[in-house]
């Protein structure tokens, strides 16, 4: 009942995408958004566009020449008669490049070095449990009806990485929901409660599908998931009411849990920074960003001649820490910018390390960008203390031990081609990297620091050491 | 000359490194008509038996006792003023932390009757905590310490502590034959208090110097200290020295005990031995000190920052390699306050000692690691492993 809904109201953009097939793609830069806020009020056409753009951009430049031979994708297809088309979707998908010109398929190319590489990583022992990050078909998402536009759009954006961060990804997400919920209707014979569960579920999956959530993602879905269930056991509301009431509700958790929490953070821990340290910090952390942003304004305030330096961290493939440089640099901090491998030789002079983190398990490990946990060895090896800024909507109730049960796979694009132009191999000819079946680039995304290498916590309940995520645990639930 | 000091007195102290919160708010400012929470504070601490956080709370007591706000809110004001008035004056973190606990249980009590009844609830439980809870937290952990002391064990403490002595004295007591090494604890040497208080009462006591805890060590069967706050890490704050007997009882494999009473527990987060929330000291002080803490600055043992320029020429005679010293002042070195007059001819006969202002710029207070505490003995029953303070912290401050 509820696919059939937006149905309707998704095949006025399929058509408007025919006719905006053989436009050029925007620049790649487009910056994407933080959250869904700036959607409000776009119709579903312009939100198609900026989707569009965001997949073109995420697939690059150098596939954007294939465009041109897309155009026939939707238009051998009638509006109407769209499981078939999602049929030969499926079916030009298992027989790859074998099809004739006019059975719509992917480029041929398309991301094929990584989905290749991808097979040799699947098929090792290790990691062949991890989720394949291939990008999400847009087209076919949008054809089946279950997903609202916003959904697909963030879900692109994530999966091609313009969203990035756990802080902005979840906010992404928790917006995109309350568009969702705002533009939900329930049908006439269902009850709200019980039906807004089933009409999210498919949009949680495909997100999930286009990049994997993370537990303050998942903490934050299981929150709206009990938010609309409480529904339930007020009754006696309006439609309008209830949504209102949900609407508002995931307001307040993104003020609260994330927005206040980081205020709340930077607060305790630019407290810990005084005049003439040196701070390390590890590729990009929004919150840690923060802290030391507020902890430079308040030292110039209090006083122009105080300071302190920050050594910005970072590493292949994603170089993070360059934003992060930009952002700090700009505030007049003086930073320093190296690379994993100098990070020995920095520690002696360092006196704090700052980490961000995309979760912290009960048993205190923290889940974040890979390299983390080299870092804090080698702090802890230096004796430097090494704090880290995590919000408590990211505790997680599971132990993970290592790194390998649970991570995602990144994209090994750029792993063996380097930016200067140095690759593996012969640089003209990719295939050599292509064809080499005993080569398995292999890029985890995350990696767990042990609880032992982590001094303290800066939570917004305070500081606390590893060892009291599960009181923290324990207090949040019986909070909920 | 009074004239030009006061002033000066006043100003804030120039902060290098460390705690630069503003010292010393003008005394008791906002605090209910000419109620001194620091003179309360003070007195309640001249009685021997009462310790930092139950003075502190005493003196908060008294502020609502002399309070005239009529409401909640006003009540409230007068007390967030009063606390931060202590805290900014006291230099012992256990203020700090009674403050803590008195806020919080204010913050719990609120609500329900009417202002005068809660008024007088409050004072009747704040003052019956005081007189009778806190002591019989000394009683429970001495109870429950009294049971880690074997018959015929050697005990090394630091310092002095009510708690350990009372605990020794509560085994003495039971007839178990316990010997005491104590050490000497400069400048402050309270460990000769202890000592007194032990032979006094008929148990074996020896003072050792702090110098030689190591050498000591290996005839002691285990350490057992006081503490003036317990912080969320699971640390120790204590006196100044406590870090090192920990070193060199985790090295010797000696047990460490630390006994602390729970309204010790302070919510604070030290990362490294400066890190700790303690307000310079009296911003009243003389001109002197005021002049010497420019020098040195507010964390303890920072070096001067004008350096004595003792003998260079000395030395470049001798180094081929130091430019000539046309650079170096000598004639206008600034003398720095607190050093020592340079021992003259008969060095071996007239020894040199530290100044006063040398053992001002010493620290009073060190913080242990958790991780060199085996347990930390309270009186919340079963002793706590360094890690669940923080874990009762959460459960009790956080909602």
């Amino acid at each position: 009942m509820a696919a059939e809904t937006t149905a309707e109201s998704s095949s006025a953009p399929a058509q408007a995408k025919q006719t905006k097939q053989t436009k050029q793609p925007p620049p790649q830069g487009a910056k994407p958004e933080k959250g869904g806020e700036k959607e409000k009020g776009k119709s579903a056409k312009d939100l198609k566009k900026e989707k569009r753009a965001a997949a073109v951009a995420a697939r690059g430049a150098s596939e954007a020449s294939t465009e041109s031979s897309r155009p026939t994708l939707p238009t051998s297809q009638s509006t109407d008669s769209r499981s078939n088309f999602q049929q030969h979707q499926q079916h030009a998908h298992q027989a790859g490049g074998g099809g004739g010109p006019s059975i719509p398929k992917r480029p041929t190319h398309y991301s094929e070095p990584s989905a290749l590489s991808l097979s040799t990583i699947q098929q090792n022992l290790f990691f062949s449990h991890l989720p394949k990050q291939t990008p999400p078909d847009t087209s076919a998402a949008l054809t089946t009806g279950k997903l609202h536009p916003i959904i697909v759009r963030l879900g692109v954006l994530m999966s091609s990485g313009q969203l990035r961060g756990a802080n902005a990804r979840t906010m992404g997400m928790m917006s995109a929901f309350r568009e969702v919920i705002r533009d939900y209707e329930c049908p006439d014979q269902a009850v709200l409660w019980k039906d807004l569960p089933i009409y999210l579920s498919p949009m949680i999956a495909w997100l999930e599908g286009c990049r994997p959530k993370g537990v303050g993602g998942g903490n934050a879905i299981r929150w709206l998931k009990s938010e609309i269930n409480r529904l339930g056991e007020q009754g006696d509301r309006s439609e309008a009411e209830q949504k209102d009431y949900l609407v508002e509700a995931i307001g307040l958790y993104l003020r609260d849990r994330i927005e206040f929490a980081d205020k709340v953070i930077a607060d305790n821990a630019k407290e810990k920074i005084r005049n003439g340290d040196t701070v390390v910090t590890y590729a990009r952390s929004s919150v840690v960003e923060r802290v030391l942003l507020e902890a430079h304004r308040d030292m110039k305030a209090s006083d122009p001649e105080a300071g302190f330096k920050v050594v910005v961290v970072d590493s292949r493939p994603l170089l993070e820490g360059r934003q992060s440089l930009e952002a700090l640099s700009g505030a007049g901090i003086s930073c320093t910018y190296i690379l994993l491998p100098l990070l020995s030789s920095i520690l002696s002079q360092a006196d704090l390390v700052l980490l961000g983190g995309s979760a912290l398990h009960s048993d205190g490990a923290l889940y974040s960008r890979s390299g983390t946990a080299i870092v804090s060895m080698l702090a802890k090896e230096h004796r430097v203390p090494v704090v880290a800024c995590v919000e408590t909507y990211k505790f997680g109730e599971k132990v993970v031990l290592d790194g390998v049960s649970s991570n995602e796979l990144g994209s090994v694009e750029n792993l063996l081609n380097l930016p200067n132009g140095l690759s593996f191999g012969d640089a003209s000819t990719p295939s050599t990297t292509r064809d080499n079946r005993n080569l398995t680039p292999l890029h985890l995304v995350y990696d767990v620091t042990p609880p032992s290498l982590i001094t303290a916590v800066c939570t917004e309940i305070g500081f606390i050491p590893p060892s009291s995520v599960p009181t923290v645990l324990g207090k949040a639930s019986s909070v909920v | 000359m009074a004239g030009v000091t006061s002033p000066l007195s006043l100003s804030p102290a120039p902060s290098n490194r460390g705690n630069s919160r503003p010292p010393a708010q003008t005394q008791a400012s906002g605090s209910a008509k000419g109620f001194d929470v620091c003179n309360a504070y003070k007195k309640a601490i001249e009685d021997d038996k009462v310790p930092h956080p139950i003075a502190a709370i005493l003196a908060l007591v008294e502020l609502i006792e002399a309070s005239t706000a009529s409401t909640v809110t006003g009540l409230a004001q007068e007390l967030t003023i009063g606390r931060k008035t202590l805290i900014n004056t006291q230099p012992s973190l256990g203020v700090r932390a009674g403050c803590q606990l008195w806020e919080r249980f204010f913050a719990l009590s609120m609500g329900g009757e009417d202002f005068p009844s809660y008024k007088r609830s409050l004072i009747s439980q704040g003052r019956s905590f005081c007189a009778i809870t806190a002591p019989q937290c000394r009683e429970k952990i001495a109870d429950l310490a009294v049971g880690f002391l074997r018959d015929d064990c050697v005990i090394l403490t630091h310092s002095y502590s009510r708690t350990v002595i009372q605990t020794i004295l509560r085994a003495h007591k039971q007839h178990k034959r316990i010997k005491v090494y104590v050490t000497e604890a400069r400048p402050g040497c309270l460990g000769m208090r202890t000592h007194q208080i032990l032979t006094a009462n008929g148990i074996p006591c020896t003072v050792v110097l702090d110098s030689a805890v190591a050498y000591v060590m290996e005839r002691v069967d285990m350490v057992l200290v006081g503490s003036e706050a317990v912080v969320e890490s699971g640390g120790l704050v204590s006196s100044v020295g406590t870090y090192q007997v920990a070193l060199v009882a985790k090295a010797m494999q000696k047990p460490f005990y630390a006994l602390a009473e729970s309204y010790k527990f302070l919510r604070h987060y030290p990362l490294s031995q400066t890190d700790l929330p303690i307000p310079p000291p009296d911003s009243s002080a003389d001109e002197q000190q005021q002049q010497h803490r420019h020098v040195y600055g507010n964390v303890p043992l920072e070096f001067p920052t004008l350096i004595p320029n003792s003998h260079p020429p000395a030395i470049s005679a001798h180094n081929p390699l130091s430019r000539p010293s046309s650079s170096t002042p000598q004639s206008r070195s600034p003398v720095v306050p607190g050093t020592p007059s340079p021992a003259t001819k008969d060095r071996d006969r007239e020894r040199v000692e530290m100044t006063k202002e040398m053992e001002d710029i010493n620290p009073n207070v060190d913080v242990t690691t958790p991780d060199l505490i085996d347990f930390i003995i309270t009186d919340l029953g079963a002793p706590l492993s360094p890690t669940s303070v923080s874990q009762y912290l959460v459960a009790q401050f956080s909602s």
